[in-house]
């Protein structure tokens, strides 16, 4: 019988053949290379960003565009007003100067703010851009046919008057505190010449086919990558860079295996502690790390039988070690927050939960005030309740789920038993936190430049009216909120929202814990990128950036 | 045959319409198109109800599903909500990217997985045979999440250190800038395929072997060798004709995930296809989309498993559909 013969087992064979080369791969070999200084900024060169999440869609304004992923594709060609700086104040932008009391551009009775465009600013066909491209803007915005994301603050805008080409005058139907993001925080200025008469909801939502700042939007991979390239009739400083492509790569390893190649310069990836030390081991890379604007915290259902006592607040707060949360859990890489407001907001912020330090003793000390009595398997009871509290919030969040651990034996000590029952994150926004179905929970919210949070906290906004979860109420606190809102002096605002800080803290509706991190990670080839805590993302300055050659 | 072609598709309609229902239903306490917005503290519960009656999302279920089911059958298969694109132009876009992905795969794997099937078969307990039965078992359970992110690491960054240039890329489809370069797409499609290969050519190895097994010891083939034919002829005419039958059946019963794709190797090696288009059409609630994915991949079952059966009679005459 002759012998059969067979087709190797090719594939085996190749991986471990592979395998042996890889393993038997020499080591880097140290390059002690003086780096030269480079003479800059240098013009030309494309850079790939990678990044973990595809917009949905590029209209801003609308339904689905609402995403980070978005926002961070669109800075680069959109403009506002005015823009948000990474250390949370405004600059201009298309705008010649923030308007200010002083200088008679902000007026009250009634509230009026005046913007000059600057002369020079114009679209990328070269048409300028002009005072009727703002008011057209609101009419978008307040166009019902649209599915405009929210009409918070421009519903406050009366009219808009355009004496001429460049001014800009807003007239407003009450006092608006926060009318600096109007027109400059998620919304840009759009094109009359470009959009009138056309399906707004359909218009950009692939594509953006006009441009005021550095970038133009090139092209749409669907799936894949999204291409901006240099806008040459740019009315500012031209870009350095000919193109900039951000590559969807969901998984985070997999954007790393990426950077780590060089098949990506840039990545931006979900801020997980656990990636930086990766991240600074990868040779000829800046790493940078801010503290972001995004701030967890632990909540309480203040209806709760237990929890309505502020005492009993109190008590969880002193029990549990928050230190330890922002050591263990973040690393080291955060410092424990003490307020709704974040420090970046330098002018507000208060550290008002500062009082509650870690303090079993207190703890147990408020509890009995409270009227409970410590049973005999060391868990406290009032009037045959055991004081057992659920806790719960979005199931599948590593770090979250680590600091529910970290509560429930903090807790434990001083003898409050804590449940944990978590659930996917859409029934637990989508239906747990509006009806009030907790005791106690964690989630993050957002701090937006202007710290106006009246729809989180004031005892008229408890769902379905606003989104105050915790079903906190307060009349002082309350009135504060609406107060600010309307309060056009800057000091006078200032003095408010203090006042709520240290108000809200010794009231204890939830704990504030810390401030996410934001991080990027680009080769040291590249110079330019400012990370920017803010919801502008790291993309802001991307006309300033430039590669060496 | 006509007849019982007819007969079986129109068994499958009753069959689209339950999966059409238990997805649908489904689909509504998987995720919330609006999840995101609820979170952002300057949409107020106005705005969320304004725009969930935009979109329809106020109406009942039953009111929903009837909306959907009617236009469907008419040919509209509505709009994408996340995407704002008609969900039948997102479905043959992404499809083209994933055919691609998986025709490699499949074709990777049949080249391999018959011959190492047919060999294990004729060399039954040969060194090679444990090793082939070894590796399909491991194949076979290897978490293919694991599999691709250490293919990455030791095929992409540890060989391109190695070499000092990239052979396979780690993940997408193309580089910037050589979207229609044919040597770049298939540095790109290496490392997914032999993911997505792995399973199969694990799974489709072993069923070669095992009807290959059956038929060796059949009294024909004993014939043959006895008249004299040489051993290749013997096996690959007339044992190998024969054992194909019953692959033929796994083959085409793998067939759907040619169109449908691979959730989890297309979220690791991000490639644009259909099977992320699904994952994000869950995770979003965007109903539309996944009805649409859904009833594709139902409808891509049904006609390939037909598809086997007919087969079937060609190949094996004592079958005849009446």
């Amino acid at each position: 019988m002759r012998k059969f013969k067979f087709i190797p087992f090719l594939f085996l064979t190749f991986v471990l053949a592979v395998a042996m080369i890889a393993g038997c791969a020499p080591k880097d070999k140290e390059v002690v290379k003086e780096k030269p200084k480079v003479e800059g900024p240098i013009k030309g060169g494309s850079l790939v960003i990678g990044y973990d999440q595809e917009p949905d869609i590029l209209n801003p304004f609308i339904e689905g565009g609402d995403m980070m992923a978005t926002a961070v594709v669109i800075r680069p060609v959109l403009q506002g007003l005015l823009e948000i700086k990474p250390d949370l104040t405004y600059g201009p932008q298309l705008a010649e100067k923030v308007p200010s009391f002083e200088d008679g551009t902000v007026t009250e009775n009634p509230f009026t703010v005046t913007y000059k465009i600057k002369d020079e600013a114009n679209w990328s066909d070269k048409t300028p851009i002009t005072s009727e491209d703002v008011k057209f803007t609101w009419e978008t915005i307040m166009n019902e046919d649209w599915k405009i994301i929210t009409q918070t603050g421009y519903d406050k805008i009366e009219k808009i008057e355009t004496p001429d080409d460049k001014t800009v005058k807003i007239v407003f139907t009450e006092p608006y505190a926060p009318w600096k993001d109007l027109f400059s925080g998620s919304y840009f200025i759009l094109p009359k010449h470009a959009l009138e008469g056309k399906d707004f909801n359909a218009v950009m939502n692939q594509e953006i086919p006009f441009s005021a700042g550095p970038f133009k939007f090139k092209e749409w991979r669907a799936g894949d990558s999204i291409t901006l390239v240099r806008n040459e009739n740019y009315w500012g400083e031209h870009a350095y860079l000919d193109s900039v492509t951000f590559k969807y790569i969901p998984e985070t390893t997999t954007q790393l295996a990426q950077f780590k190649t060089g098949e990506v310069d840039f990545v931006y990836p979900p801020p997980d502690v656990d990636l930086l030390e990766q991240l600074e081991a990868v040779p000829n890379t800046v790493v940078s790390i801010e503290a972001g604007t995004v701030w967890e915290h632990i909540a309480f259902n203040n209806t709760n039988e237990h929890l309505k006592d502020v005492r009993v607040r109190q008590a969880v707060a002193h029990g549990i070690d928050r230190g330890v949360i922002a050591e263990d859990v973040m690393k080291g890489q955060v410092n424990p927050l003490h307020s709704f407001v974040v420090p970046e907001q330098k002018a507000y912020y208060v550290p008002a939960w500062e009082i509650y330090g870690h303090d079993a003793e207190k703890a147990e000390s408020l509890l009995k005030e409270a009227g409970y009595t410590k049973g005999a398997d060391g868990i406290y009871t009032k009037a045959g309740e055991k004081l057992k509290l659920t806790f719960n919030t979005t199931a599948g969040n590593v770090a979250r789920e680590r600091i529910q651990q970290i509560v429930q034996s903090d807790l434990k000590k001083i003898g409050i038993e804590v449940e944990i029952k978590n659930t996917e994150a859409n029934t637990y926004f989508g239906t747990w936190l509006p009806n009030g179905e907790y005791q106690i929970g964690q989630w993050a919210w957002l701090a937006t430049p202007d710290p106006t949070y009246t729809t989180l906290f004031a005892g008229d906004q408890i769902p379905p009216d606003g989104q105050n979860y915790y079903c906190y109420e307060n009349d002082e606190v309350t009135k504060i909120w609406h107060d600010q809102d309307v309060t056009i002096d800057e000091p006078e605002r200032v003095k408010l929202i203090k006042e709520a800080q240290n108000l809200m803290a010794k009231d204890c509706p939830f704990i504030p814990l810390y401030q996410r991190l934001e991080f990027i990670a680009y080769t040291d080839k590249l110079h330019g990128p400012v990370n920017n805590p803010t919801l502008q993302g790291p993309t802001w300055n991307m006309g300033e950036w430039w590669l060496e050659k | 045959m006509f007849a019982y072609t007819v007969r079986r598709l129109l068994h499958s309609i009753p069959v689209l319409i339950l999966a059409s229902l238990v997805v649908f239903i489904l689909m509504q306490y998987a995720g919330d198109p609006l999840a995101r917005l609820r979170l952002n503290p300057h949409v107020t519960p106005q705005d969320i109800e304004r725009l969930e009656k935009e979109m329809g999302l106020d109406k009942p279920l039953w009111a929903r599903y009837a909306r959907w089911s009617g236009d469907f059958v008419r040919g509209d298969w509505g709009e994408s909500m996340s995407h704002h694109r008609p969900v039948l132009e997102l479905i043959v876009e992404r499809m083209k990217n994933t055919l691609q992905l998986m025709s490699a795969a499949l074709l990777f794997t049949f080249i391999l997985a018959i011959p190492i099937g047919i060999y294990s078969a004729v060399r039954q307990y040969s060194k090679f045979d444990y090793a082939a039965t070894f590796f399909s078992f491991l194949g076979f359970s290897m978490p293919i999440f694991w599999f691709g992110l250490i293919l990455q690491m030791i095929l992409g960054y540890y060989l391109t250190r190695a070499l000092g240039f990239q052979l396979f890329y780690t993940a997408s489809m193309y580089s910037v800038g050589k979207e229609y370069d044919l040597i770049n797409r298939l540095q790109h499609l290496a490392l997914p395929t032999i993911t997505l290969s792995l399973a199969y050519i694990a799974g489709w190895s072993r069923y070669q072997r095992s009807s290959m097994l059956e038929v060796i010891r059949a009294d024909y083939l004993r014939t043959a060798h006895a008249k004299g034919l040489s051993e290749s002829k013997v096996i690959l005419k007339h044992a190998l004709r024969n054992a194909l039958i019953p692959v033929i059946t796994v083959i085409m019963l793998d067939m759907p995930a040619l169109f449908g794709g691979a959730v989890i190797t297309e979220y690791i090696f991000a490639w644009p296809g259909i099977g992320r288009l699904l994952h994000y059409g869950i995770l979003n609630g965007d109903y539309f989309l996944v009805m649409g994915i859904v009833m594709v991949s139902a409808f891509l079952v049904i006609f390939f498993n037909l598809l086997a059966d007919i087969l079937y009679g060609f190949l094996d005459p004592r079958i005849a559909y009446k």
